[in-house]
């Protein structure tokens, strides 16, 4: 006992002395909780940003022209909460024009200017009076994305719903209504809370892998140490007790700026709290690995560059894991990160639901990596 | 022994030819040492594409659309009081058919479908499920659905997507809506309009969609990424500098050189990533010269970043912090999870600062939209990469000497 608390008194006396260190645990997540806190506004979400072009009022038979129901439709889609104009109407009255008008919203599409241009018919209105057939209407949308050019389908059912009311047009009409469940109030920041449950997990897990990750590897010499009473297991354990102790007051830092900045959780706070220590302890444990299986520091430093990296790009949040081999999916499952942003999200979006899988692997790897620490530690060689 | 001659002059040479011919040496100095690095070098040329074949040997595996789980919630057995006849009725007509469409549409799969006039907790019964996580919507079919259907009013259904995963969320939506036509085209409702949707810029058929959609934002953050992580030692590893310094080579002629011999680097990585791309099956609508462009673009800001970094860094160590400091800002205003259009303009601006804002866009346009090299995104890539070389000369020139 008396070996380990002089061990841990070391351990904080080395970290003390690192100052940059411990300005990259504390400083980087307020920089970042204050950036995103002080942002008000934003999302999630995206608009469609669109040109409409009409031929409503272009004659196309012996008969009265009519284009009222034209302007109806367009007054529908600025009012509507999906859609944004990005230019005038374009009203064409003849082809030529249209021609000129198609080809040039053709080419803002293509500067990416805007995301879709809509056309009216040149018998829309004729149509609409008389009943009497189905409109067209043409819409041109960038097709590279495939879940935007399905997305425009969805969205355009609100403006066509507004008009079909104002239109006294509601027969034969079935709309879907979405509400949103389990989302961030409107009343709270919503990029602060859409982004927190990613954002301080890499944090953590990023931060408290570099505390630890040159622990051990930076010890020198190894063998004057190991000449002391303190066995190998006291030393690694010296190791996780200060830098826990460390990035618990890294977790109360995150938790009172968050706070204060208008953090929301359906969930106990207690339990969004304890979430940021668990997710701490298995980066603690992560770095106390990479740093017993290195033999330098630019070793230690690589290592943990590719460990973080890996568990960045493949936490499920960002690529599409549905589409990889399933025993990728398997691995990339139980990855920190993985499971970290699911356990953060379920208690401050679902409420009190705690993902017991999420946490239970969670622990599991946090574990698993201290105990391959302890074991690559047992056969370090000495340097003589 | 013949003196040698420079420009007529003997002796050694002297000012910018001097200034250049250290620079060549450096450069030479600093291909040495890359080649003596194996890690290095494995990660300069060989990592950048075997992450691309990598990553399209795995989206080539499977390529099914994700399945959306919904519960169905009907009320429409519920007695409904007409106000305008005073009638009461409890038609359902429709619920069935709905339920059937919603069922044989492509990629839903219906878990339950629970009548509320037959159990009054149907609606909590679905909320656990999609608390649980077990199904990702729960689509409500009010009381007065089939009553309106039949009288010619509009039928309005709710659905309740879970938004927890924002990134499914479009995809749910987009999926009911489909449920929602095929259950109007299966019941003969003659809509009013038709939407004629016409893709432009689409990838072809026998490439792959989710491949080409997603390798938008894996190039230019392999680039960035891969660029970043070799240059943040290249010049805090130098030592002792001061021996280093009181050659007649100055801070910035050893800049200098480390930045022509990175560039080179990147010339060979910009050209293996290319190749492994367009191998792996990566449509490009433009020119495949302008995307080598591009990627060079991209990884020459990341080597300017590098190189800013371990020019402000005193040890490796901090370089190693400085980087992880960097990532995780570039990475987050990345555009990645949430859109840069939908950030508010402070983070906007933050995002504006960093190669991934422009680098996507600028890939995305030539790939698929087939436009040229020279853009706006060109134009930010190469201030933000001249500010970062800037930022990087004045750190090296206030480097203290160690003694």
């Amino acid at each position: 006992m008396a070996n380990l608390s002089a061990l841990i008194t070391k351990e904080f006396q080395r970290i003390s002395v690192d100052k940059r260190t411990l300005a990259l645990m504390f400083i980087i997540p307020a920089l970042v909780l204050v950036i995103f806190g002080l942002s008000s506004g934003g999302g999630p979400m995206t608009l469609f940003t669109v040109n409409i072009i009409t031929r409503d009022s272009q004659v196309t038979g012996p008969s009265v022209n009519n284009s009222v129901h034209d302007e109806e439709l367009i007054q529908s889609f600025q009012e509507s909460t999906v859609f944004v104009l990005h230019d005038r109407v374009y009203n064409m009255t003849n082809d030529s024009s249209f021609d000129f008008c198609f080809n040039q919203n053709k080419n803002k599409l293509r500067q990416n200017d805007i995301d879709a241009f809509i056309i009216i018919p040149e018998n829309f209105s004729e149509t609409i009076e008389n009943g009497t057939s189905v409109i067209t209407l043409l819409v041109y949308v960038d097709g590279s994305d495939a879940k935007v050019s399905q997305a425009i389908h969805v969205a355009i059912q609100e403006p066509i719903a507004y008009f079909r009311v104002r239109a006294r047009l509601t027969q034969n009409f079935t709309m879907v209504v979405p509400y949103l469940e389990f989302d961030v109030p409107y009343w709270a920041n919503q990029v602060l809370n859409y982004a927190f449950p990613i954002v301080i997990s890499m944090i953590m897990l990023g931060t408290c892998m570099n505390l630890t990750s040159l622990s051990i590897v930076s010890e020198a010499p190894l063998s004057r140490m190991l000449l002391t009473p303190a066995g190998k297991t006291s030393v690694v354990f010296s190791k996780l007790v200060t830098a826990t102790v460390i990035m618990f007051f890294q977790a109360a830092e995150i938790f009172t700026i968050a706070g204060i900045f208008g953090m929301f959780s359906r969930g106990p706070l207690i339990l969004v709290f304890l979430s940021l220590l668990l997710i701490g302890m298995v980066g603690i444990c992560i770095g106390l690995f990479i740093s017993a299986v290195s033999k330098t520091e630019q070793v230690a430093n690589q290592l943990y560059i590719m460990f973080f990296i890996m568990f960045t790009l493949f936490c499920q949040s960002f690529l599409p894991v549905d589409n990889f081999p399933p025993f990728l999916q398997v691995i990339t499952a139980v990855f920190p990160l993985s499971n970290a942003i699911p356990l953060l999200s379920s208690i401050m979006y679902n409420g009190v639901v705690i993902d017991v899988m999420a946490l239970f692997v969670l622990g599991a790897t946090g574990l698993l990596f201290y105990v391959l620490a302890l074991i690559a530690y047992a056969f370090k060689e000495v340097e003589a | 022994m013949k003196e040698r001659q420079f420009f007529g002059k003997p002796g050694k040479p002297t000012g910018f030819l001097a200034s250049l011919l250290r620079i060549l040496k450096g450069v030479r100095k600093e291909f040495k040492l890359v080649r003596t690095d194996i890690p290095n070098l494995l990660l300069a040329l060989v990592v950048p594409p075997l992450i691309i074949i990598l990553f399209s040997s795995l989206m080539t595996f499977s390529s099914t659309a994700p399945i959306v789980r919904i519960t169905v919630v009907s009320y429409d057995s519920n007695t409904f009081f007409d106000t305008n006849s005073s009638v009461i009725t409890t038609n359902d007509n429709y619920t069935l058919p709905l339920v059937g469409a919603i069922n044989n549409t492509p990629s839903i799969k219906l878990v339950a479908y629970i009548n509320a006039s037959e159990d009054p907790y149907a609606m909590d019964v679905a909320y656990n499920q999609l608390l649980h996580g077990n199904i990702d919507a729960i689509l409500v079919i009010p009381v007065e659905f089939s009553e309106f259907l039949d009288q010619g009013l509009p039928a309005m259904l709710e659905s309740v997507p879970n938004t927890q995963e924002l990134l499914k969320v479009q995809a749910i939506l987009n999926k009911i809506q489909e449920a929602a036509d095929k259950f109007a085209q299966d019941n003969n409702f003659t809509p009013f309009y038709v939407d004629e949707v016409h893709q432009e810029y689409t990838i072809p058929a026998h490439f792959n969609g989710d491949f080409n959609s997603n390798m938008n934002l894996v190039l230019p953050f392999v680039m960035a990424g891969i660029t970043l992580v070799l240059t943040i030692l290249v010049v805090v590893q130098e030592k002792p500098v001061p021996r280093l310094l009181l050659t007649p080579t100055n801070k910035a002629e050893i800049l200098v050189s480390k930045y022509i011999a990175y560039t080179v680097i990147l010339l060979v990585q910009s050209t293996a990533v290319l190749a492994a791309s367009l191998g792996s099956g990566l449509f490009i609508r433009g020119r495949a010269i302008d995307l080598w462009g591009a990627l060079m673009a991209i990884g020459f800001s990341g080597v300017s970043i590098g190189m800013f970094i371990s020019s402000l860094a005193k040890t490796k160590t901090e370089a190693n912090q400085l980087f992880f400091a960097f990532f995780i800002i570039l990475f987050l205003v990345s555009g990645i999870f949430v859109p840069i259009e939908g950030m508010p303009v402070p983070i906007r601006a933050i995002a504006y600062a960093f190669p991934l804002a422009h680098g996507a866009p600028l890939i995305d346009s030539i790939t698929t939209k087939g436009l040229p090299l020279a853009s706006t995104e060109l134009l930010s890539l190469g201030l933000i990469s001249v500010a970062f070389v800037v930022l990087s000369f004045i750190a090296i020139a206030r480097r203290k000497v160690e003694v």
